[in-house]
């Protein structure tokens, strides 16, 4: 750690990696800072899970750079990196038990058996399965073997943990709860985390920054609030949660859509043509007919519990709308609308597709 | 990253050396062998022609023999498949604590040494066997009937070896079968003959067609069995290979038989993976 | 389950005259071993063990039985030693050369024993080596190495990498992966590779009749020779032992290998 500062505690520096002549990962680079959580997030086949293997050492980038503490890890295999894994099949021992599974990777360094016992021990009371220590994986359930495999990973102290996809074999309410635990073991710990993952509520949830990947490349790297808020181009948009899109005409100051004039924020106010808008479909609300605002029809609704999912047909093409559950119902399918927003909810998509 | 280059080489290490040693030198010795000459009171001539070649392609023994090989495996080949098909699906549709015990009595035999299963056919079927025996307490006329040493005793044998190979492919293939698929086409209207007709079968075909290959080659291939079921007189390829080995020893022409029998055999195999489970495996959108 | 599923009356009839026809040799056999005449007959006229006794009395065939057991002993640990390795290779790596690997130890199930009978025999020949232990042992290897490989090759086919990913990541060596992870988890094939070739070797026959010396008889060989001279109820008690030997092999066998999956590879029936 005197070598580098704990803001390059992982450097990747212009990695790459090709197979033949596939290339699928594009001259990625990142700073990750000591302690922080970084999620790598895409669909299937953006790179993601190939760089976290690369920095795992199970690949070797084809250019580039990838430096733990300021060391480069080139040439150091797998087991001499002292990086914790957590696959999303959890690749327990099936011929281990839970207590020898986390005992692994002690052995491997030697750990005198006194030692070893009581660091397990506190490896699975970190996960809360201290009673399951004599078990074995195929006798226990999703969640019970993630939270081993997250045991194993960190008794050995890693300096980092790569998780791959860690949740996604969970049901979605195990998952939720797994994402707070995953959250706070980490927090405790303390140990610099990065997250493969094409789930980007889990992103979200769990990471203090994302690099959202798409075909090989991080297009963004933010912290997810901030990504979420301003999508660099209409894939993050889309990607990070739902998005409408919304073409309009700017000059100067205000704008105009399917004859409905609109006022928009200071940073959009010196654009003039057309230009691709997006906003969020939290961000609109839904007027009785004749009211002020964008003109449409309720298409559909579906109630999710908190909330509404309104999609409403207007001349600018469908708009999603999310609407909180007060106790009354919105405007029922086949209503006459208005859609309203505030000025400063407009971004503006880079590209216009 | 250097260890992983060569690690298949030295993985792959001892069984190339010990193939290589056991296998390919002495099939490239025998091939050798066959171009060489011999004579009763000089033992192995060192010339290099066809020789043996040409007097077998002339030699009536030897293409009586070659013939009957080919048609017993044929014939071999097709009632296995005519019962063993059948046989698998059966067992498919048992229930499950049925399956098991009946696939372990069809299939266990195999691992009975060919030499016992083939005696048990001697006892059956000699002029004095339980079959004859057994035609002769019920009066039947004409008994006792000559079953040992004929063409018939040989493809009985065979097909009994043979048989549990094909229930295997094919029971193996029905296992990767999606059981809903037989019911997805009853309930779209078929009969369970159309059924197992026009779904079943399209997808176990590339089991039926390897076993089909397997049992072919085996059969052509066997000793065994035909030498035991047949006699000294009923010469398949495989026993007259033995003879001039073991007998005449005249090792050169022995060696040519044992070459042709390898080519054809082999030829055998190419044509079929080529031209009949290609074709099937397409149908099922494979390779 | 529901009832369209079941084999109907014509099915059951024909399943039971096919396993009539594969178990009647099988008890034929056994029957007449327990005869008490001289020559090839059922028991139901009298019946005796005198023909079990009479193995006791032929210290030919307990030899060849003994031999038969430590040659399939080796050639089936001679197999494993050969095949996890090179299916190891196949499995884990690609590398130039593979399809050939692959082809290389399959071949030996296409090409027909008596060929490699012959072709051996000139070999060993050559170098004084026919009727030797040693020649019979590479013989049976050669013959026995393709199932050994593809039960191997199925089990670690069947073992998710990750797993030794994660033992990797965990501090293991290539070594440490092996001997902690991989090989306990592919024991089950191995063990039911080794068993399978252990029987196909304690088996053959062809390959060993050109290979074998009146001091080194394999079981089958002594068998065939003895049934070539004669055949009284000796050949009946001895076969008779065989299949029960089998059958005792086989019923434990399944217990924790079944028997599909041994003689297809196939991971699950």
């Amino acid at each position: 750690m005197a070598t580098a500062s704990t803001s390059d505690f992982l450097v990747l520096d212009g990695v790459a990696k090709s197979y033949g002549p596939v290339q699928a990962v594009h001259d990625v680079s990142v700073r990750v800072a000591q302690g922080e959580f970084l999620g790598l997030l895409g669909p299937s086949g953006c790179g993601k899970t190939t760089t976290l293997q690369m920095i795992a050492g199970f690949e070797a980038p084809s250019a580039g750079q990838i430096l733990l503490e300021g060391r480069a890890l080139a040439g150091i295999p797998a087991s001499k990196r002292n990086i914790g894994l957590v696959f999303q099949s959890y690749a327990l021992f099936p011929h281990m038990t839970v207590a020898e599974n986390v005992a692994f990777g002690l052995e491997m360094r030697r750990v005198p058996k006194p030692e070893r016992q009581a660091r397990v021990a506190r490896a699975l009371d970190l996960v809360h399965l201290t009673h399951l220590a004599d078990r074995f994986p195929r006798q226990m359930s999703g969640g019970q073997q993630q939270r081993v495999a997250l045991a194993r990973a960190l008794v050995i102290e890693p300096r980092l943990l790569l998780l791959d996809e860690p949740l996604s074999n969970l049901d979605a309410k195990l998952r939720e709860e797994m994402q707070v635990e995953l959250r706070e073991v980490q927090r405790r710990v303390g140990v610099t985390t990065i997250l493969v993952t094409h789930d980007q509520q889990e992103a979200m949830a769990l990471c203090d920054r994302v690099a959202v990947m798409q075909g090989g490349r991080i297009v963004q790297i933010d912290a997810p609030w901030r990504a979420y808020d301003a999508p660099a181009d209409p894939f993050v948009a889309d990607f990070l949660g739902r998005s409408n899109r919304l073409l309009a005409k700017l000059d100067g100051g205000a704008a105009e859509a399917a004859g409905h004039r609109f006022p928009l924020p200071a940073p959009l106010a010196a654009l003039r043509g057309e230009v691709a808008l997006a906003i969020r479909p939290e961000r609109l609300r839904i007027l009785p007919a004749g009211q002020p605002g964008l003109p449409g029809m309720v298409h559909s609704r579906v109630f999710l519990g908190g909330f509404w999912l309104v999609r409403v047909e207007t001349p600018c093409g469908d708009m999603l709308v999310t609407v909180q559950n007060t106790g009354t119902p919105p405007a029922e399918e086949g209503a006459a609308v208005a859609l309203d927003w505030d000025a400063h909810s407009l971004r503006r998509l880079e590209a216009v597709a | 990253m250097s260890a992983s280059r060569f690690a298949p080489a030295a993985l792959s290490a001892p069984a190339v050396l010990a193939l290589g040693v056991a296998l390919l030198l002495p099939l490239g010795g025998i091939a050798l062998l066959s171009f060489q000459g011999f004579d009763f009171d000089k033992g192995i001539i060192p010339r290099w022609d066809l020789a043996n070649y040409a007097s077998l392609a002339t030699d009536s023994l030897f293409l009586e023999a070659l013939a009957r090989t080919f048609r017993i495996a044929v014939i071999v080949t097709v009632i296995c498949l005519a019962i063993g098909v059948p046989e698998a699906w059966i067992i498919h549709r048992m229930a499950p604590r049925w399956r098991g015990l009946m696939l372990l009595v069809v299939v266990g035999p195999l691992l009975v040494s060919v030499v016992v299963r083939t005696f048990g056919w001697m006892v059956l079927l000699g002029g004095n066997g339980l079959i004859n025996q057994g035609l002769r307490a019920l009066g039947v006329p004409g008994a006792p009937f000559r079953m040992m040493f004929t063409e018939f005793a040989i493809i009985l044998g065979l097909v009994h070896v043979m048989v549990p190979l094909v229930v295997l492919a094919v029971w193996a293939s029905l296992g990767r079968l999606d059981p809903a698929l037989a019911r997805a086409a009853e309930s779209l209207g078929a009969g369970r003959l159309t059924a197992f007709r026009r779904v079943v079968l399209p997808n176990i075909m590339p089991g039926i067609l390897a076993g089909a290959l397997m049992v072919f080659c085996l059969s052509a291939s066997a000793f065994a069995t035909p030498a035991m079921l047949g006699g000294r007189r009923l010469k398949v390829v495989s026993s007259m290979t033995y003879t001039e080995f073991l007998n005449t020893l005249n090792w050169p022409l022995g060696a040519a038989i044992a070459v042709l029998l390898l080519l054809a055999i082999l030829a055998v195999t190419l044509l079929w993976t080529r031209l009949v489970e290609r074709r099937a495996l397409r149908r099922l959108g494979v390779g | 389950m529901p009832r369209n599923d079941r084999n109907g009356a014509v099915a059951i009839g024909f399943h039971l005259l096919f396993i009539a026809f594969i178990l009647a040799p099988l008890v034929v056999v056994v029957l007449v071993s327990f005869t008490d005449k001289g020559f090839l007959a059922m028991p139901f006229g009298g019946a005796s063990l005198r023909w079990w006794w009479a193995i006791g009395d032929n210290p030919r065939f307990l030899e060849s039985f003994w031999f038969s057991l430590q040659l399939a002993f080796v050639t089936a640990t001679l197999a494993a030693l050969v095949a996890v390795p090179a299916a190891l290779a196949i499995v884990r790596f690609r590398f130039p050369g593979r399809e050939a690997l692959m082809a290389l130890l399959a071949s030996p199930l296409m090409i027909p024993h008596v060929v490699l009978g012959v072709a051996l025999l000139r070999f060993f020949a050559g170098l004084g080596l026919v009727g030797s232990f040693v020649a019979l042992a590479a013989a049976h290897l050669v013959v026995v190495v393709p199932y050994m490989a593809r039960l191997v090759t199925a089990a670690l086919a069947g073992l998710d990498p990750r797993i030794e990913r994660a033992a990797e990541s965990l501090g293991a060596g290539r070594l440490a992966v092996f001997r902690r992870i991989t090989l306990p988890l592919i024991l089950p094939g191995v063990a039911g590779g080794w068993t399978l070739a252990f029987i196909t070797s304690f088996d053959e026959l062809t390959v060993s009749l050109f290979l074998a010396s009146p001091s080194a008889t394999p079981l089958p060989v002594r068998l065939f020779t003895y049934i070539d001279q004669m055949t009284d109820p000796l050949v009946a008690s001895v076969s008779a032992a065989l299949i029960a030997v089998t059958a005792v092999v086989l019923v434990v066998l399944d217990r924790f290998y079944p028997i599909d999956r041994l003689l297809t590879g196939e991971r699950r029936a």
